[in-house]
């Protein structure tokens, strides 16, 4: 059998890399890239060359040492510069991806073909994604360079590349989704970018750590610091433990890259898709299944630190107990996260229903508030469950009540805008002001107050994040505010309160809302 | 089997806009038929929804008798649709063009060559072949695109606006193309708000205003049901005007008798069998007549008649 024919054409495909590379416009980029990153080298070529002028000494041996030193830093700052340049590009590349087409005025005449809506999307994320690989081979002769100073093995450059293109692919992915959703590429354009740099900013923590000075220095892994590029790049072959296995960082990196790039270009298929066939539960599977992972994950990455000798041993070795309680808090904390970032996203929409199109791509928003409830419910459980330490069941069963809480929001917030763009954003709103303002305002220094009698510590109670950092490490004193009564129970009634009442009203609402119409509209 | 079906086809969106009201209509192999109405009228969602691109609200749309909601794939593959505004990949060569098409309609590679050579000469772009799309003019991106619905030898060609924007020898390309489609046995809907543009070639029209049909058939039927007579052109010498009109007004199912522009313009109720009892006349009581005619088919005239200027 032929090779062709076990692949099925995709047109757009064959299109998008025979177009991409005609004219001008891609011998230029090749150029610009290999050139910034030629020069970056020269620069710091130039900086080390100086620094070590007179330090070399030492015989052979020094130098070999020296030498090491600069292929290592020429590796770093290659990579470095090349992962913030993927996650610039990438996209760049694929936000126009479908509305460019809906611009031009050629996506209806795709549409009535025979062509499958998912060879468009990958078709065009493809292309973005071996454009990315294509940048990244340019820099090849660079990178040999690091190899003939030494200091970097093939392993290292290997799974940094691999890093790297499964990091084009989440980004890209997150820009075709964008070009799916939104009505014009600018829009796309601006969406993606915000999107990339919330998975960028949002995964460099777990990376950081690893930098000198954070933490004292200490180089305890927090598992997928490789999930963010600069920590792939960086410590993608350094080992990570999960529950007691040991793995290269770059393998669980890329895992959940593939899976968190594989809910997002589900989601550019559900909205494209005519006719609709209401696989609302395929995108909804596959962040469960995201969320799931990641929480597990991280988990499992506490194993180290908390197995031998339980949470409280862990505390009592100093320094490495300070970075697992650090671990283990931003753990908690990601998982109280999850229901301000869920229950906008699957919570609203046109009214309580949402329209039939909304329906049958993202599900009604009130099945949705029984999904975010039951997948953080799940988080929780998995938290509690693997989690090493005293005092997480509570928070564990306060997540699901805080995304009841917010769902409910979600829910008002749709039958009282009517509107699914607008009912996300104010629930996101909401929901992230919920989360940080509480927390800042009651915890921010005013000189001659007494905590515990400000009113302001009240207000702690209210936002989940207090919770997150006394279920995380409840030997760490939040300023002037003794966990008494403890956040978790509290936080969760304050937000089953929320629940209890903002469900109902949203009904009130879409009732009255109802009545009005057909008052209006008698026919 | 009808090859278009409509039944009380309507169109509802989210807002509670009606755009198209049960609209009926049944159209057989070869037949071209011209749907005409103001701006907002329901053209274009009607068509939309033959070419599964919107989903109807109710009633039912077949395409050689499948249901275009029930198997979408097998209505795509027996229709070719040609947007109103319609774009090109301007990167493309003319034949990467038609190559892309062929291979979005599962076309077999082999197949690709002849077949592309046959749709470009159908369309008159063989010398164009190799040239960038960029490169055309708007006509022949119109004649590419129409080449384009014609790579997986559809039944039915769904053409919304084809001619709109063309020079006037452009748009007489297109619609001998036109006619030589239909000959070839494919059924043709065509929209247009250039009247005179569909008169030349339909085989029959419907005229739709805010949504619902409100006249449809052959251009002759619906003149006679709407106009009510037929106007007859006939040119006599200045010498023989008196007596011609003296006969004309005598002559059975006469409404009426006109003279303007140096021809007298006759109102006639009769059959068209009869109409020849005008001409007898004539000749009988001596009358030199240089010309004889029906008045041309006057669409704007029906179209003016039967619609109110409004739309939905």
């Amino acid at each position: 059998m032929r090779l062709a024919a076990l692949f099925p054409e995709n047109p757009v495909l064959s299109r998008e890399l025979r177009t991409r590379m005609r004219g001008a416009r891609a011998p230029w980029l090749l150029f610009a890239y290999v050139g910034t990153l030629s020069l970056i080298l020269f620069v710091v070529y130039f900086a080390w060359a100086r620094s070590q002028a007179d330090s070399i000494t030492g015989g052979m041996g020094g130098a070999a040492a020296a030498s090491f030193s600069i292929g290592r830093t020429f590796y770093e700052v290659l990579f470095v510069i090349q992962a913030l340049l993927v996650t610039l590009i990438t996209p760049a590349l694929t936000a126009g991806g479908i509305s460019i087409e809906k611009e031009q005025r050629t996506y209806e005449m795709l549409s009535v073909s025979l062509l499958p809506r998912r060879h468009v999307v990958l078709g065009k994320l493809a292309a973005a994604v071996a454009f990315v690989g294509l940048l990244l081979t340019a820099s090849l002769p660079l990178v040999s360079l690091c190899f003939l100073l030494g200091g970097v093995s093939p392993g290292e450059v290997g799974a940094a590349y691999v890093a790297l293109l499964a990091t084009a692919f989440v980004y890209g992915a997150a820009g075709i989704a964008w070009s799916a959703v939104a009505r014009d590429t600018t829009a796309a354009t601006l969406l993606a970018y915000a999107t990339v740099a919330l998975l960028f900013f949002a995964s460099l923590p777990l990376a950081v750590p690893y930098l000198p000075g954070f933490y004292g220095g200490s180089a305890g892994a927090f598992g997928l610091a490789s999930l963010n590029p600069v920590g792939a790049v960086l410590y993608g072959t350094r080992p990570e433990s999960y529950f007691g296995h040991t793995v290269p960082g770059w393998v669980p990196a890329v895992c959940v890259n593939l899976m968190l790039g594989a809910a997002l270009t589900a989601a550019a298929l559900h909205r494209l898709e005519y006719p609709a066939t209401g696989r609302a539960w395929l995108v909804r599977l596959l962040t469960v299944a995201l969320c799931m992972v990641l929480v597990a994950l991280f988990c499992g990455g506490l194993h180290a630190s908390y197995s031998a000798s339980g949470f409280r041993g862990a505390v009592a070795a100093g320094s490495t107990g300070l970075t697992a309680a650090a671990r283990r808090t931003f753990v908690c904390w990601l998982v109280a996260f999850l229901p301000c970032l869920l229950a906008p996203i699957f919570a609203t929409g046109a009214g309580l229903y949402g329209d039939a199109a909304h329906r049958r791509r993202a599900g009604e928003p009130l099945s949705g508030l029984a999904f975010v409830v039951v997948t953080t419910g799940v988080c929780g459980a998995i938290l509690a469950a693997l989690g090493y330490g005293v005092g997480l069941r509570p928070f564990a069963l306060m997540v699901p009540f805080v995304a009841f809480g917010l769902a409910g929001i979600g829910l008002l917030c749709s039958a009282a805008l009517r509107n699914r763009w607008t009912a996300l954003q104010a629930t996101l709103a909401l929901s992230l002001g919920l989360f940080v303002i509480p927390y800042s305002v009651a915890t921010a220094r005013r000189g001659g107050e007494n905590g515990r009698a400000s009113s302001r510590v009240a207000l702690l109670y209210l936002s989940p994040h207090p919770a997150a950092l006394e279920a995380g490490d409840p030997q760490r004193s939040i300023p002037a505010v003794p966990p008494d009564p403890p956040f978790a129970p509290v936080t969760g009634a304050v937000y089953f309160g929320f629940g209890i009442v903002t469900v109902p009203l949203a009904f009130l609402v879409q009732r009255s809302r109802a009545r009005r119409d057909a008052a209006a509209n008698p026919g | 089997m009808p090859m278009v079906e409509l039944v009380n086809l309507r169109k509802e969106y989210d807002n509670r806009l009606v755009a198209v009201k049960g609209l009926n209509l049944s159209l057989e192999p070869g037949d071209i038929f011209g749907f005409i109405g103001p701006n907002g009228a329901g053209k274009t969602t009607t068509i939309k929804m033959l070419a599964t691109l919107l989903e109807p609200t109710g009633g039912v749309a077949r395409i050689d008798g499948i249901d275009v909601t029930s198997d979408v794939e097998a209505v795509r593959a027996r229709i070719g649709y040609m947007p109103d505004a319609f774009g090109v990949y301007d990167d493309f060569k003319v034949w990467e063009y038609l190559d892309f098409f062929c291979a979005a309609y599962r076309v077999p590679r082999s197949d690709r060559p002849g077949l592309i050579d046959m749709v470009l000469d159908l369309t008159s772009l063989t010398e164009k072949k190799d040239a960038f799309v960029d490169e055309l003019s708007r006509g022949m991106k119109q004649r590419l695109c129409l080449a384009k619905t014609l790579v997986h030898d559809p039944k039915v060609l769904l053409l919304d606006e084809p001619a709109s924007g063309l020079d006037p020898r452009a748009r007489i390309e297109i619609k001998e193309l036109l006619k030589e489609l239909s000959a070839m046995g494919k059924t043709i809907i065509v929209s247009s708000h250039i009247l005179p543009e569909l008169a030349d070639f339909c085989t029959s029209v419907g005229i739709i205003e805010r949504g619902e049909m409100i006249v449809a058939g052959p251009i002759e039927e619906i003149m006679r049901s709407v106009l009510g007579h037929r106007v007859l052109e006939i040119r006599v010498p200045e010498s023989d005007r008196g007596a011609a009109r003296g006969i004309l007004e005598g002559v059975a199912h006469v409404r009426g008798v006109k003279l303007a522009a140096e021809t007298f313009r006759v109102d006639y109720e009769g059959t068209l069998d009869d109409q020849s009892e005008v001409l007898l006349a004539l000749i009988h009581g001596g009358v030199r007549v240089q010309s004889f005619a029906e008045q041309d088919t006057d669409l704007e005239d029906i179209f003016l008649r039967v619609t109110k200027g409004l739309v939905a």
